[in-house]
């Protein structure tokens, strides 16, 4: 493994800014893109986001936000100990929100989708939930496609 | 996040500065609807020039305020989106409802 970081933080909305902030800063190590930051900074959010309003609702928890640099990809894996999700499809589908009383629009993980290169939400009721993202930090498509095998 | 307000006519001018999560997200929303909901002004120009940022909570405040003004026949605009967030409002389907002009005075004379 080339590089490594573990933030853990307080689920407070504060924290979001810092969270984007920090992974961008971790992964600018692979020298990426405008674009390539800003999309791994939004994913960020999005993630870190759902742990706040879904994973512990009123209550505040920890976060925990990892990242890991391999080659010419990020891994990112962003942990709750909260509620969990009841039915991930559900919670995939674009529009669907558990909280529409909170304006949520329902595209938090569409959006982590579109914005990154893979999605993986591994979650247990009562336990917490494990968002896990990858980013192939890349110049030339056949990189890509090398490093996704 | 920096919102700044202006009711020019029949449109509410509302400037973001800063970045547009779920942190800034309430307190924005209760500024644009307090203001909406005196009446004044019908339609909602919001000039993103200054918005470094902005994910779904942005999209889900300016959603509740497009379904707002919409019961009183307004109209939202945006202008001047920077790409991280015109790539947000094009991947949340926001493109297809809210149409994006070039600066301010175009959105007003648009809508």
């Amino acid at each position: 493994m080339d590089n490594y970081m573990k933030l853990e933080i307080p689920s407070k909305s504060k924290n979001e800014s810092f969270a984007r902030v920090v992974v961008a800063a971790f992964a600018s190590q692979l020298d990426p893109t405008m674009e390539e930051i800003s999309d791994i900074k939004t994913a960020v959010s999005e993630a870190v986001t759902n742990s706040i309003i879904h994973g512990y609702i009123n209550d505040t928890g920890i976060i925990v936000i990892e990242a890991r640099l391999i080659y010419n990809k990020l891994e990112i894996e962003i942990i709750d100990y909260g509620t969990g999700i009841e039915d991930i499809e559900k919670a995939r589908e674009p529009l669907y929100t558990s909280k529409p009383e909170l304006e949520r629009s329902g595209m938090g993980f569409t959006i982590i989708e579109k914005f990154m290169d893979q999605l993986d939400i591994q979650s247990e009721i009562g336990k917490g939930t494990v968002i896990k993202m990858v980013k192939i930090i890349q110049k030339n498509s056949t990189d890509k496609k090398e490093a996704l095998s | 996040m920096n919102v700044e307000m202006e009711t020019r006519g029949n449109n509410l001018m509302v400037r973001l500065k800063g970045e547009l999560d779920h942190h800034a997200a309430e307190s924005f929303r209760s500024r644009i609807q307090k203001e909406l909901e005196k009446g004044r002004a019908r339609n909602l120009v919001l000039n993103m020039s200054g918005l470094s940022f902005m994910d779904s909570s942005g999209i889900g405040v300016i959603l509740g305020r497009y379904n707002f003004i919409k019961k009183t026949g307004g109209k939202i605009a945006v202008c001047n989106l920077k790409p991280q967030v015109r790539k947000v409002f094009h991947t949340a389907g926001l493109s297809s409802i809210i149409k994006e002009y070039g600066s301010e005075e175009e959105a007003a004379e648009k809508l």
